[in-house]
């Protein structure tokens, strides 16, 4: 830990931000969500969510459009650059208590959730300080870590969907539908209302995450999103249409946790039953994904508000605010569909569309564009030795494309043996070194150290020893 | 009074590592600020155990909304 402490540059691909943003989605719109749409919609909700999906592309193009002006700059960054240093950090404070409130809601409903259905007899706040321990560690290793953990949770996720999905066609009764549009196309374009608040608008998180994307994956991020996009869609229309054609419409708009519920009626000849755990476990995968990247952006923002080095010795305290935070956040059931099902779309929709739409006309007016390097301040550049040098991500995509035309003359010739994917991603190691079982001891500081060294990270780690030196000296 | 100086300690706890671990880099400032909202969270802590009347952020939030949302919502719901 100690060693990797003052790192945040580090950089993730255009497919590992596309997967994080899925999973960002599914862990509102694959549990609770259903039940706030087909309240609304019935069961024509279904067409609620495709409707959805030109305005889920709308919003994430504001944000690309954002990005292309200001490449390498976060949201609190470039608002600054266009209205003005104190106006700028003005409006990244509504982020920051944004972000902390979008937090403790996240966390509430995951326990509610476990509260609920698998661990009754718990208490609630031990599962949320719990959950918000392994939270909390994992924003602190990193956006790279989060975006390595969210392409396992993807596959795995979208595995035990579509098994879940083929296990209930049985149960399917296509007379749910009808009547089909009965109260015109009005009924589910109101539907899309909760849509829009959670998860579209709190998409501006990955306002955070973009300036993260290697430089060679910014060319394919569009498609990537696109492709994103048209699966989101599509994942929550079919999980719709199932909800709907299994449990029915009355059913879907009184269950709190309608897909964890939907799961229960699978029932194959009395031999597979009880297979709903495993909803909850990849609900409770897209929800930690989702919990990790609110509370990434919560502190990340803080950090550039405040122009700190890094953002993590903000990790812990924030934690410590938002696990009370989310206990004392929903007073009972009633306040909570107020909350889920009126106010939180207008206040998530103004933070996550007004603005930067707002902010994407200021800088089409103002004609304002800046590649300059903004994510955080290297160690070595804010004391001013070494100013003149590339900044950390580029000398993180240098050094990534020199280890990886290494790694491409290396593994021509070895490429036997079932170590090689290890050795994918390690950097050059001395000969002696890689045969000896201290590889195997020494795996966990192998694999982190390469990424640091591609990440950008060697300035700020040189930076961190010399100063914990200097500041071991000093003591 | 027991989950009191148990979620004390912990904060204390917390702090105090915080507090070590950035001495070591000299990080002053990110030291500074990490204290402050520990002390937001250690009194957000203490304030819930004491029952003391906390005030909701979601009822701000209605509050600046209410002129908008009601009247949407009533128009949603009315099918």
């Amino acid at each position: 830990m100690g060693k990797t402490a003052g790192l945040n540059n580090s950089l993730i691909t255009s497919g590992q931000a596309a997967k994080i943003l899925f999973m960002f989605a599914m862990g509102s719109s694959t549990l609770i969500l259903p039940t706030a749409v087909a309240a609304i919609a019935k069961q024509d909700s279904w067409l609620s969510f495709l409707i959805a999906g030109p305005i889920n592309y709308f919003v994430l193009m504001i944000y690309l459009a954002l990005n292309d002006r200001f490449p390498r700059m976060s949201f609190t960054q470039y608002a600054q650059k266009l209205i003005g240093v104190w106006a700028g950090k003005a409006l990244s404070l509504t982020y920051i208590f944004f972000y902390l409130i979008l937090s403790a809601l996240v966390l509430r409903n995951i326990s509610d959730f476990l509260g609920l259905s698998v661990l009754p007899q718990t208490p609630g706040w031990f599962i949320n300080s719990t959950f918000m321990i392994v939270v909390g560690y994992g924003v602190f290793l990193g956006i790279e870590t989060i975006a390595r953990t969210g392409e396992i949770l993807f596959t795995w996720g979208l595995i035990i969907i579509f098994v879940v999905l083929v296990l209930l066609s049985n149960q399917f009764n296509f007379h749910n539908f009808e009547p089909i549009l009965y109260q015109g196309l009005m009924s589910p374009i109101k539907g899309s209302y909760p849509i829009i608040g959670f998860p579209i608008a709190e998409f501006v998180f990955f306002t955070s995450i973009l300036p993260l994307i290697t430089k060679q994956g910014k060319p394919k991020l569009r498609k990537d999103l696109k492709l994103v996009i048209v699966c989101l869609t599509f994942a929550s229309t079919v999980m719709t249409v199932f909800l709907i054609g299994v449990m029915g419409v009355s059913e879907v708009s009184r269950s709190p946790f309608s897909v964890y519920d939907m799961a229960k009626y699978i029932n194959i000849e009395e031999i597979v039953v009880r297979v709903e755990i495993l909803v909850a476990i990849v609900w409770i995968g897209t929800v930690f994904m989702k919990l990790v990247l609110c509370v990434y952006a919560l502190t990340v923002t803080t950090a550039q508000v405040l122009g700190l080095n890094t953002y993590r010795p903000l990790v812990m305290p924030y934690s410590v605010i938002i696990v009370p935070l989310s206990i004392f956040i929903y007073r009972n059931v009633a306040h909570t569909k107020e909350v889920a099902a009126g106010v939180w779309t207008l206040y998530s929709s103004v933070q996550g569309i007004l603005f930067p739409l707002i902010l994407l006309f200021i800088a089409v007016l103002t004609g304002k564009r800046d590649s300059e390097y903004g994510i955080f301040p290297s160690p070595e550049n804010t004391d001013g030795k070494n100013a003149k040098d590339s900044p950390p991500a580029e000398q993180a995509e240098a050094r990534k494309a020199e280890s990886e035309a290494e790694q491409s003359e290396r593994t021509e010739p070895e490429q036997s043996g079932e170590g090689q994917t290890e050795q994918e991603q390690s950097p050059p190691k001395p000969a002696g070194g890689q045969k000896s079982g201290q590889q195997s001891a020494a795996s966990s500081d192998s694999q982190q150290s390469p990424r640091d060294q591609s990440d950008g990270s060697p300035p700020s780690d040189m930076g961190d020893q010399s100063a914990s030196q200097t500041g071991q000296s000093e003591e | 009074m027991l989950p009191l100086i148990a979620a004390m300690l912990m904060t204390a706890g917390i702090g105090a590592f915080i507090w070590i671990r950035n001495g070591i880099r000299k990080q002053y400032k990110e030291r500074g600020w990490a204290m402050f909202i520990l002390l937001i969270g250690a009194l957000l802590i203490a304030g819930m155990m004491l029952g003391l009347p906390i005030p909701n952020p979601l009822d701000m939030i209605m509050a600046i909304f209410k002129p908008v949302y009601k009247p949407l919502i009533a128009w949603i719901e009315k099918g």
